[in-house]
């Protein structure tokens, strides 16, 4: 027993330099993994979006679509956006997105 | 997971004009109205602004306490908008003033109206963005709101104007 305890003891500062030293990678790889989730979420959300805005103005528009994912501090957010004097287009379309958008993202509308 | 399930219409839209933005939640006023009776949505615009201090003259006399100030803003605030609604030709909305701390007003007023949405106009200081935020994450915690916002053109800086100089005539 004191064997096995003298062990571990001795090879405690060897585990835990161990530990220290592969930490900062697990944990960039850990952040990493989750960033590729939520990017690949919100790019679901853009496809429905874009589906929705397709479906809503009868083909191809000009409006534009991005999508900011969630993060643990905000919320995602959905951009819709179309160039100047195309306002409309967004007025058109943001209805059938805004039905078809998770809670988890907030709706901006582009242009003044 | 309730937060990711898709979300319904808008039936009741709060449209929120909050202190020191209050030139551009009124230049999009027209806009979110617009939008939100696109489906025949209850509106209900709400002006949110700290609690105003006892105006004073030069000698520290109150020539105006907070409760006079408050309602000098409430009508004045009142005014622009039915104004701008009018302005814009549509119908006329309900309107209210809520003096407070302008986060937990907003949600407060969002409970009392049973709203599904809150609109505003962020504008693009420092500290609009960094009130937006906060309003971002406090409703996100509130389970069935949501938020619409409007933004600048692209999202970023204001392009710049660019003067033109008309070309030379050149004599033969």
């Amino acid at each position: 027993m004191n064997d096995i305890l003298a062990v571990i003891v001795g090879t405690a500062p060897v585990t835990l330099a161990l530990m220290c030293g592969t930490a900062p990678v697990t944990l960039a790889l850990v952040w990493r993994n989750a960033a590729a989730r939520r990017r690949e979420h919100a790019d679901t959300v853009a496809a429905m979006a874009r589906a929705a805005v397709d479906r809503a103005l009868g083909g191809q528009s000009l409006v534009a679509v991005t999508v900011d994912p969630v993060t643990p501090w905000a919320p995602g957010r959905l951009h819709l956006s179309a160039p100047d004097g195309y306002r409309q287009l967004v007025d058109d379309a943001y209805l059938d997105v805004a039905q078809r958008l998770p809670r988890a993202y907030d709706l901006v509308i582009h242009g003044c | 997971m309730a937060a990711e399930a898709a979300g319904r219409g808008m039936t009741r839209v709060l449209v929120a004009i909050f202190e020191h933005d209050e030139s551009r939640g009124l230049m999009h006023l027209p806009r979110l109205i617009g939008l939100a009776r696109l489906q025949d949505a209850g509106v209900r615009v709400a002006y949110f602004r700290r609690i105003p201090r006892d105006r004073t003259d030069r000698y520290d006399r109150i020539v105006a306490d907070r409760c006079r100030e408050m309602v000098r803003i409430e009508r004045a605030m009142r005014e622009a908008v039915a104004d701008v609604v009018r302005a814009a030709g549509r119908a006329p909305v309900e309107c209210v003033v809520r003096f407070g701390a302008p986060l937990a007003e907003v949600t407060r007023e969002a409970e009392a109206f049973a709203a599904d949405t809150v609109a505003f106009a962020p504008g693009g200081s420092a500290r609009a963005r960094w009130r937006a935020w906060r309003v971002r994450r406090r409703i996100a915690s509130y389970l069935g709101l949501r938020v619409l916002m409007v933004e600048g053109a692209d999202g970023g800086p204001r392009p710049r104007a660019m003067a033109m100089r008309p070309a030379a005539i050149i004599d033969e």
